[in-house]
């Protein structure tokens, strides 16, 4: 069992409908949280609340004058979003990753949609960067079989959202794992791109890509010092990780 | 202003960069966007690498997504001691989408030293 230290405080009283929750943290090519502050941005979803922990770095972002947690969750009846402005450090997945499912059970979710992005060598030849999908069920799978979305059906899905994923299965939420092919270590909001259409695809939307992909250059720039940081993590979780990942049999 | 971002007081910054050894090349990439091809200079000795490029398509950010900041950078600026020697006079360069690939040949000649 772990201690949780980790809190999910909800500053804005919301009235869920069966939400979807989409999440996108700081990973590859940080294709999940450019995607989610688009998401966000572009559907007007407004701050529902934020997570607070004792195993994250004592930083804190301001925003429009006032400070703010760097993971914050946004929302309206019907969506609900999870995102981090810092690397989420290897010591707080696994209480992020249980806090957050069952947080969102609580809210009656009916499907999690997780967003990031797969590292390939060669994305500076890749024009649209294709998406690869994990889900967790049988009528996740159907969604995916339905949408023409190609399955990552062996490999390893690191960090936080592999784990995420897994408290999904274990807990019964419904859920999918989208993946853009993408830079490893710089932002890639072409890969973003890809990541919205499928959702739109998905969820049977029409959020804009246009502005995303036209402000990309932008993107890039103000995302590096993120990527940064992020990099520094991932090479820590590697390091962690390259210990503790058992070899694949196929 | 968030001030969590903030770049050198001159406005210089630090390229994002990547650099992958192989057998008899260092191919080093930059991630540099808002700069075109030609505000990009490229210093090398046998085993230095210097990248300077000028921002000039973009220069000020207040709001994007979820964040909010007000940041100006004028210029990328890298400096990187290589591994290796390299053959600094047969180095290729190219730039696409924003991001240099460096291409640089090790210098793998050797000199036969005969005993007295």
């Amino acid at each position: 069992m772990i201690n949780m230290s980790l809190k999910i405080i909800e500053t804005r009283k919301s009235k869920f409908n069966n939400p979807i929750a989409i999440t996108g943290f700081p990973d590859v090519g940080l294709v999940g949280s450019i995607a989610v502050s688009h998401i966000v941005s572009v559907m007007n979803l407004k701050e529902i609340g934020h997570i607070e922990s004792d195993k994250m770095p004592p930083i804190i972002v301001v925003h429009d004058k006032r400070p703010k947690s760097p993971m914050r969750l946004y929302g309206n009846s019907e969506f609900i979003v999870a995102i981090s402005e810092i690397p989420i450090p290897h010591s707080m997945v696994y209480e992020l990753s249980h806090a957050l499912v069952d947080w969102f059970i609580s809210k009656d979710v009916k499907i999690a949609i997780l967003l990031g992005g797969l590292a390939i060598q060669k994305r500076m030849e890749v024009e649209e960067p294709g998406v690869y999908g994990v889900s967790t069920a049988k009528k996740t799978d159907n969604i995916l079989k339905k949408n023409k979305i190609k399955i990552f059906d062996e490999g390893y899905i690191k960090g936080q959202d592999g784990i995420t994923l897994r408290r999904c299965m274990e807990k019964g939420l419904e859920s999918i794992y989208l993946m853009a092919e993408a830079h490893s270590e710089y932002p890639d909001p072409g890969a973003a791109a890809s990541i919205v259409r499928t959702v739109n695809k998905l969820l049977n939307l029409k959020l804009d890509v246009k502005t995303l992909l036209e402000s990309e250059e932008q993107i890039r720039m103000v995302t590096r010092d993120l990527m940064r940081r992020t990099k520094q993590t991932m090479k820590k979780t590697q390091n962690i990780q390259d210990q503790e990942i058992p070899a694949m049999y196929g | 202003m968030s001030k969590i971002w903030i770049e050198n007081e001159n406005g210089c910054s630090e390229p994002l960069i990547q650099i992958n050894e192989e057998e008899d090349e260092i191919i080093i990439s930059a991630d540099l966007p808002c700069v075109n091809k030609e505000d990009i200079k490229i210093f090398c000795t046998e085993q230095t690498l210097e990248i300077h490029a000028k921002i000039t398509k973009y220069n000020r950010f207040e709001k994007w997504g979820t964040l909010n900041q007000e940041i100006t950078f004028k210029y990328f600026k890298r400096s990187i001691n290589l591994s290796t020697k390299i053959l600094k006079d047969k180095v290729k360069a190219n730039f696409k989408n924003g991001i240099l690939i460096l291409r640089l040949p090790k210098n793998t000649l050797k000199t036969q030293i005969y005993i007295d």
